[in-house]
């Protein structure tokens, strides 16, 4: 039995609501430090100029797995740490370092069953000023009930 | 049952597991993880918090896994397009995963479909990996889609 508080109830909730956007960046070092974790060391088209350049790309980005893992960090920071049961994200563009990602999240739907109190997010990250969307997505979090605690 | 699609590939790959592992998560692999995405939950970030909330050790961030699934998969031949890039990805969590845990996964190939628009047709290689610990409890679902153009 674990005791972490929730930040977020079910009953806070409703549909429409929006959250952000929540504007977030990635440095270099951020990437190059992701990287190194998943065997793909620097210099790659994640971490280099040139490397990215080779294969088509304007400048280094930000990996799919690594800009995941931002969804997931803004989604946690706002709704707790084991809120979510499903992140389901398509990239529509390469995520370049050092540029604003705006984030916005909008409750699409909430209902109560079995598998608990479930709170449907749509997902988008963009940057407005560079007129880019790079991704779009959903999210399904589970939410504790003020009932329950 | 795969969609029909118009390019040809080894269709012998579906029904195939791909096993890969163990990974091991370690304290390091969640901290570092954890600091190049900016996080700063107690329980990802410090061990002595995460048990102090009554878990086992240092908590794994949700997609965490991900990191894990580019192990080897075959090529599915694909006589298609020459370009590739990470089209999305898909995590479901099914069980919190700490360090010390060690993970398997397995893969398989779950559809390859195309979809044309402006830009011209795409061909999507979606591999679907489930990863278990070391009790064999499922702690994750991942499905990754590899997109293919022209």
């Amino acid at each position: 039995m674990t005791t972490e508080y929730p930040k977020l109830y079910f009953e806070d909730v409703d549909l429409g609501d929006e959250i952000g956007p929540v504007v977030l960046s990635v440095s270099d070092e951020q990437v190059v430090d992701f990287c190194s974790l998943w065997g793909n060391p620097a210099p790659n088209r994640f971490t280099d100029q040139a490397e990215a350049e080779r294969v088509g790309l304007e400048g280094p980005i930000v990996p799919g797995i690594m800009t995941m893992a931002l969804v997931s960090r803004v989604l946690t920071d706002w709704a707790g740490a084991e809120t979510v049961a499903d992140l389901d994200l398509v990239f529509r563009g390469s995520v370049p370092h050092n540029e604003p990602l705006h984030m916005g999240i909008q409750i699409s739907d909430t209902s109560e069953d079995d598998t608990g109190n479930m709170v449907q997010c749509d997902i988008t990250m963009t940057n407005p000023a560079a007129d880019r969307r790079y991704l779009i997505g959903t999210a399904m979090l589970n939410l504790p009930s003020r009932d329950a605690a | 049952m795969p969609t029909q699609i118009d390019y040809e590939y080894d269709h012998s790959l579906y029904g195939v597991e791909h096993q890969s592992g163990p990974f091991e998560v370690t304290n390091d692999i969640i901290s570092v993880y954890a600091r190049s995405v900016g996080e700063d939950n107690p329980i990802f970030v410090d061990r002595d918090a995460a048990l102090a909330a009554g878990y086992a050790d240092q908590v794994a961030p949700p997609t965490l896994c991900a990191l894990f699934e580019r192990g080897e998969l075959p090529d599915i031949k694909l006589q298609f397009g020459r370009r590739q890039f990470h089209g999305g990805q898909r995590v479901t969590p099914r069980a919190t995963i700490v360090a010390g845990d060690i993970l398997t996964a397995s893969s398989h190939l779950k559809d390859v479909y195309t979809k044309t628009g402006r830009s011209g047709t795409m061909a999507h290689v979606v591999w679907e990996t489930t990863f278990r610990n070391q009790h064999g409890t499922i702690v994750a679902d991942v499905q990754r889609s590899q997109v293919v153009r022209e």
